[in-house]
């Protein structure tokens, strides 16, 4: 009776390495984090429509009738990737947000991400990306600090 | 044959252990932030108003001598080569500005020769006088020609203009009284 004793124990130690070594192999954990907010700064409201843009790398410009205030704080959005090392990842934006301050609003849209689409986390299995937008001024836009908030989504493929 | 049950039920109590860790942890193929913040301030056109005109009080012209009088930023009236008359309106080109809370703005005044011209017909005219060095400086701490002055926390400020005035001999500029304009603007930075 010893030997097929020791078989079984024998058995049963390679299992469990093999069924944790299973596990951590399909284990697909990814999350992602704001590190900055998206910030237009100071811009002027002016009898025509216009827009204000901010593009990943933070530069900002203007069209129409939009005129650039005072730069301090623009920035562009920042965000952390955090998942499996060498892992592709899907950056998913919104279409489009508002922005409100008392009783108006403005919209922001054509959001836009560095990586764009698609990023790769690094062999330490983290990446950061950046997102700008362009936010859209009415025709005298009641003066105000304007406030929303957006949903990003990262996904692997 | 008691001993093999030990053993299988050990391992078996390992296996659940370890097979538990990743399910507490959960597994995620993909993470959504949904309140990333954005935000903007929009602030109204940024607007210069003048108050107190540039002035560089009287002048004596001479026959032969030339000269100049500044008037600097804090109200001084400083000449050389010629003398001043009495101080009457003498007095710094005063400007106001209003725009967004602390916003920081950029003054430029005429950086070439400016001219007045005399406007006392009968006596002078159409003689001229240069205008230059103009220099300003805001009411904000900015020191003297810094470009970038900054509005208060209630959005307004105020800065003081000076320059110099070229003045030639008695011939060259009559006895009068000589004006002109210059221009002065001011950008958000």
């Amino acid at each position: 009776m010893a030997y097929p004793r020791t078989r079984w124990t024998t058995l049963l130690a390679t299992a469990v390495p093999l069924l944790l070594a299973g596990r951590s192999a399909s284990a697909e954990t990814i999350s992602l984090t704001a590190t900055a907010s998206l910030a237009f700064g100071q811009v002027v409201a002016t009898p025509a429509s216009g827009a204000v843009t901010v593009a990943p790398n933070g530069t900002r410009s203007s069209s129409g009738g939009s005129l650039l205030g005072g730069s301090a704080g623009v920035r562009a959005a920042g965000f952390r990737v955090v998942g499996n090392a060498d892992a592709v990842y899907s950056i998913t934006l919104p279409s489009s947000t508002i922005l409100s301050s008392g009783g108006s609003s403005m919209t922001v849209d054509a959001f836009t991400s560095s990586p764009s689409g698609s990023g790769i986390l690094g062999p330490s299995g983290s990446q950061d990306f950046a997102v700008g937008a362009t936010l859209h001024l009415g025709s005298l836009q009641p003066g105000g600090a304007y406030a929303g908030s957006y949903a990003v989504t990262v996904a692997y493929d | 044959m008691r001993k093999l049950v030990v053993a299988a039920a050990a391992a078996i109590v390992v296996v659940a252990g370890f097979a538990a860790a990743p399910s507490l942890a959960q597994t995620f193929d993909s993470s959504t932030v949904n309140d990333a913040v954005a935000g903007a301030d929009v602030i109204a056109p940024i607007v210069l108003t003048k108050g107190t005109a540039l002035n560089f009080g009287q002048v004596v012209a001479e026959a032969v001598a030339t000269g100049t009088v500044t008037i600097g930023t804090d109200g001084s009236r400083t000449n050389t080569g010629i003398k001043l008359g009495a101080t009457m309106l003498s007095h710094t080109g005063d400007f106001t500005v209003a725009g967004g809370p602390s916003s920081t703005y950029t003054v430029t005044v005429p950086a070439t020769d400016q001219s007045i011209t005399c406007t006392t017909a009968a006596t002078c005219n159409t003689k001229t006088m240069v205008v230059n060095a103009f220099h300003h400086k805001c009411a904000q701490g900015a020191p003297e020609q810094d470009a970038a002055c900054t509005l208060t926390g209630g959005g307004t400020d105020s800065f003081k203009v000076g320059a110099t005035l070229v003045v030639g001999t008695l011939t060259d500029n009559p006895l009068g009284n000589y004006s002109g304009t210059y221009a002065v603007t001011v950008t958000y930075n």
